[in-house]
């Protein structure tokens, strides 16, 4: 009946997509680092399978019903993962990377608020 | 804000700091794993602060959108290490290390194949477990009784479906993506009968927060129930009756317009009772459903249309084969009438005497614990 044990689990890996996605922006931002980086290249694929059906796997599943319930529908997500790949990457890039970011940290506040009992 | 993040970070390195001295060093050593994680956590946490404070590029106004989530996720991580990990090594009672040696002996006697969770007796919402901290947490006094102990088989499978690049786990990761995927092309193929209709918007809009719901959150909760099943037998499907009755709402909910965190009750009974009749205890199984429906007419409620077309029995019957394939993978021992083990053995006892007994069960039950 306790909703800890379910959020705990989903809080981690929301917690480890968001980690994920600061440090590539970050690393987009200064400058550093190039395609072959492999936490890139980790964003890039996730990315690009948020498109593609069936969805290979559990960890995409979750991101991508994540990202469809947090940012408007139709975006093309798979277009920001190849464009991560690129050399340079579009500024419009790190834009839809940050409008990601900052609906997984919705996600991830919500999700311990609900943890810790307080509510929505 | 530079001078927000100074003293904010500077405050929160000292409450990290603070809390490592808080870590008893004199428990048990069924609370080593936990002590240990939260030492490294801590230490983890507090090199990550000494970035965001001191590394040039956290100064300039470009990253300060990060370093803000950066922080914010710091702070959320030291809540819960604080509020539980920490506070169930520095409260730490007889009752939890009874119970840290009961949960060792039902990890044995069910093979589990993951480190087993310590427990505390610190919950304030019933049972449930810290993936993160590998801690269960359960309300003060239950050591004491039996009839809610089968949940903590359910806890124990929460971790088996969060561990990552774990091979000795991954079969029951992979049937839980299996059932994910059956229920999917099952709620699609709703969508596209839907579509055909040219019918009202909320029927498809209601089938897409189902669809969120279940990857979210119920197929977990429908697979730790059937490992409960699998793993301990008919116990697990009587303690979700004694749940419900004492504390369940509409057992037939089914949310139309917003996301819910688990499934109805009655929708995890017949899942349950289908795992119990996979597993070999039909007998068993007819029972339960018995006395489920007699608490159900107490309830005096009806499902809506749309309850099952939210849970098809089809589809339950197969989550409950595909989690019974995950659980056989990982080498778990599988409940069967004729399990000997203690723990499975009282457990499966007190139910029997529950019903059996029904004036003398408390007595019952005190020198059964007592026995433990």
């Amino acid at each position: 009946m306790s909703t800890t044990g379910l959020f705990s689990g989903l809080y981690t890996r929301v917690r480890e997509y968001a980690e994920l996605l600061d440090d590539v922006i970050i690393q987009l931002k200064s400058g550093e680092g190039t395609a072959r980086d492999p936490r890139r290249q980790k964003l890039a694929k996730l990315l690009v399978a948020l498109d593609q059906t069936p969805v290979a796997d559990l960890s995409t599943q979750l991101l991508s019903v994540l990202v469809k319930e947090q940012t408007a529908g139709g975006a093309r997500w798979s277009e920001v993962g190849r464009g991560l790949m690129s050399q340079p990457v579009p500024e419009t890039v790190i834009g839809r990377l940050e409008e990601l970011a900052r609906a997984l940290e919705n996600e991830r506040a919500g999700m311990l608020a609900k943890m810790r009992g307080r509510g929505s | 804000m530079n001078d927000y993040f100074t003293a904010a970070i500077g405050q929160l390195i000292e409450r990290a700091r603070v809390l490592r001295t808080k870590i008893p060093r004199d428990l048990p050593r069924d609370y080593d794993t936990l002590a240990q994680t939260c030492q490294e956590r801590l230490k983890g946490y507090l090199e990550r602060l000494r970035s965001l404070l001191e590394d040039p590029m956290f100064q300039l106004s470009a990253y300060q959108p990060e370093r803000l989530r950066m922080f914010k996720r710091i702070v959320g991580d030291l809540d819960i290490i604080e509020s539980v990990g920490i506070t169930a090594l520095d409260r730490a009672t007889d009752a939890d290390h009874k119970l840290n040696s009961l949960l060792e002996r039902i990890a044995r006697e069910i093979r589990y194949p993951l480190v087993t969770p310590v427990v505390t007796t610190l919950s304030q919402q019933y049972f449930c477990i810290v993936t993160d901290l590998n801690l269960l947490c359960v309300p003060l006094v239950e050591g004491q009784f039996l009839l809610h102990l089968p949940d903590l088989y359910h806890e124990l499978a929460h971790p088996l479906l969060t561990e990552v690049d774990d091979p000795v786990v991954e079969p029951f990761q992979e049937a839980h993506f299996d059932a994910l995927k059956l229920v999917l092309d099952y709620l699609s193929t709703e969508m596209a009968k839907q579509d055909r209709r040219r019918g009202p918007e909320q029927p498809s809009f209601t089938l897409s927060r189902w669809e969120v719901s279940w990857v979210k959150y119920w197929m977990v909760e429908f697979f730790c129930d059937l490992f409960g099943v699998f793993a301990l037998g008919p116990a697990y499907a009587w303690s979700h009756l004694h749940l419900s009755a004492k504390r369940g709402g509409d057992p037939f909910e089914v949310q139309l317009v917003s996301v819910s965190s688990h499934p109805a009750d009655d929708a995890r009974m017949r899942a349950m009772l289908f795992g119990l009749e996979a597993a070999g205890f039909t007998g068993e199984a007819v029972e339960i459903g018995s006395k489920w429906k007699q608490l159900l007419e107490h309830n005096d409620v009806t499902p809506e249309p749309e309850y099952f077309q939210c849970y098809p029995d089809e589809l339950l019957r197969q989550l409950a084969a595909d989690a019974l394939r995950g659980v056989r993978d990982i080498g778990c021992r599988l409940a069967t009438p004729t399990t000997p083990d203690p723990v499975h053995s009282l457990l499966n006892r007190a139910w029997s005497e529950f019903w059996t007994s029904p004036d003398t069960y408390s007595e019952w039950e005190k020198r059964a614990v007592a026995s433990i």
